[in-house]
């Protein structure tokens, strides 16, 4: 069996499960239905003309964030979940109708740029790296000065950038961005860490604007429960959307892709 | 010394202004295997301080007497046109004193860095016409030392205390970074600072005089700030060029 039937049956297998549970579906509308889901025999009413991931849920607060361009989008979240994974998912989704850029916080190796690169579509002089001096979270929310630099550099290289992202070190859940330094931030936990994950809550997970569960294709592997882990995701979130996906899969990244390009147009001046 | 909340406001750690991510040269000496431990990071340390603590704190208190005296002439905006020029002038000539005391290549760019992302915090907490000055002046951004020195002077503090911060500077954020990067223990790197205290202050008290027998002395406006302590640290400069081609870098500098 192709293994991406294998994750839309387990995933389908998760929506039966979650049948009855006030709200549920809602939030299985706006993750993953398992890559190459064409025709879903589920029966929960959504409209798939509409967004996947309500922007108008997010609890933006247009007076502080200042919404300007490039939008400065923040990509967190644990070690090894996905995070650079995401970033080059994205880029190879936006590049072509968006001017985009990417500051990096993650120790950036050679191998780091060359995975960027190899996902396409980035120049090397579009992808700034930089030293967090141990303390990945403290470059993102105690003292952005590093990071602000790296994104005027890149606004001066291309001045009519639209969108840049910020990748932060991987850190622990207790690790977000102040809004200072970005607009909006995404929070990346696989499922391979367990499901136990977001049920322990933490900043990343409660209030970040869209919080994104990597790897479902490994749920049954690793023995993890997809409805347990939207469940309590959902209850630390609140109205806050949550997408579970496969990176690795073809179109992992496309509901985030979703998010973003919602984002820009809810933002737009 | 200013007893002032501002003084510790401004000396603190987590002020943001960059510094966390600046190991001024132990992550270089680290991988060098030359600093390896406590014993190592005191006579590291040391050296520091007597060398770019110096320059540094002589730099800042002379930042702090120009910005003195560019406050005292007047810094309306509606300035003539040649006037200003003179203002800036200033700057550029301490800056130009600092940019010949600093050898290697990556270090000054650090420097910059640093004074940049200081100046970037202060003038939103203190904005100042001073700022706006100093950094139309120089466009890529003040060095560190000349930096702190403004910034000192901005908030209401003395010129002893912009020396006292550069020196402070130059030894605490080497000794955290060595604690990062060698699992030290942190009240042993506290001891280490607590022990070059009296050397911190005594530092800071020879930059003053530096300054003022320069500004005593009567200095042509060209020769201005040339006699400031000059002293050289090798071993820093190698390990900050050698640090800037590691590939992996988890200090800026």
């Amino acid at each position: 069996m192709p293994r991406e039937l294998i994750t839309e049956l387990t995933i389908q297998k998760q929506w039966k499960q979650e049948d009855g549970t006030p709200n549920s579906s809602r939030s299985y509308d706006h993750c993953d239905h398992g890559p190459g889901n064409r025709h879903h025999d589920h029966d929960h009413n959504h409209d798939h003309a509409t967004s996947l991931c309500p922007v108008d849920n997010l609890l933006f607060d247009r007076e502080t964030r200042g919404w300007g361009r490039p939008l400065r989008v923040g990509i967190g979240g644990p070690v090894g979940s996905g995070k650079t994974a995401l970033v080059a998912s994205l880029c190879q989704q936006l590049s072509s109708e968006l001017n985009l850029a990417v500051v990096t916080n993650d120790i950036y190796t050679t191998e780091d740029a060359d995975f960027l690169k190899r996902a396409g579509v980035l120049e090397q002089d579009r992808i700034v790296a930089v030293e967090t001096g141990c303390c990945p979270h403290t470059a993102i929310r105690d003292d952005i000065a590093a990071n602000l630099e790296a994104i005027e550099l890149l606004e001066q290289r291309f001045p009519d950038l639209d969108l840049v992202f910020v990748e932060s070190g991987g850190d622990n859940l207790t690790a977000t961005f102040s809004y200072g330094l970005v607009h909006v931030q995404i929070f990346v936990l696989d499922v391979a860490g367990g499901d136990k994950v977001p049920r322990k809550g933490g900043p990343g997970v409660t209030i970040s604007d869209l919080l994104v569960i990597n790897k479902v294709d490994l749920a049954e592997l690793v023995g993890a429960d997809l409805s347990v882990m939207m469940a309590d995701a959902r209850s630390k979130r609140g109205d806050r959307p949550v997408v579970m996906c496969s990176l690795r899969s073809t179109d992992g990244g496309e509901k985030v892709a979703a998010w973003v390009r919602e984002v820009l147009e809810h933002t737009a001046a | 010394m200013t007893r002032s909340a501002v003084v510790l406001l401004l000396a603190d750690g987590r002020f943001p202004a960059g510094s966390h991510a600046h190991s001024g040269g132990v992550e270089g000496a680290v991988n060098e295997g030359t600093l390896k431990d406590i014993v190592s990071l005191r006579t590291f340390l040391r050296g520091r301080l007597w060398t770019v603590g110096l320059v540094s704190a002589s730099l800042s208190s002379a930042a702090w007497m120009v910005a003195s005296r560019l406050a005292a002439r007047g810094l309306s905006t509606e300035e003539e046109g040649s006037s200003q020029v003179s203002l800036w002038e200033e700057w550029l000539l301490l800056d130009a004193e600092a940019d010949a005391r600093i050898s290697s290549p990556s270090l000054r760019r650090t420097s910059r860095t640093q004074g940049r992302q200081l100046l970037r915090s202060c003038t939103i907490a203190w904005p100042s016409p001073l700022f706006a000055g100093l950094n139309a002046a120089i466009l890529n951004g003040p060095h560190y030392p000349v930096a702190i020195g403004a910034c000192v002077f901005v908030v209401g503090l003395g010129m002893d205390d912009a020396a006292l911060m550069a020196t402070y500077a130059s030894v605490s954020g080497p000794g955290f970074a060595a604690l990062r990067l060698l699992a030290l223990d942190p009240a042993q790197v506290v001891s280490v600072i607590a022990e070059l205290a009296e050397d911190i202050d005594r530092v800071a008290a020879i930059a003053i005089d530096a300054v003022k027998r320069d500004v005593d002395q009567g200095a042509t406006e060209s020769g201005r700030w040339s006699r400031l302590p000059a002293l050289a640290s090798p071993w820093l400069d190698f390990y900050a060029e050698a640090h800037a081609e590691m590939e992996v870098r988890l200090f800026a500098s």
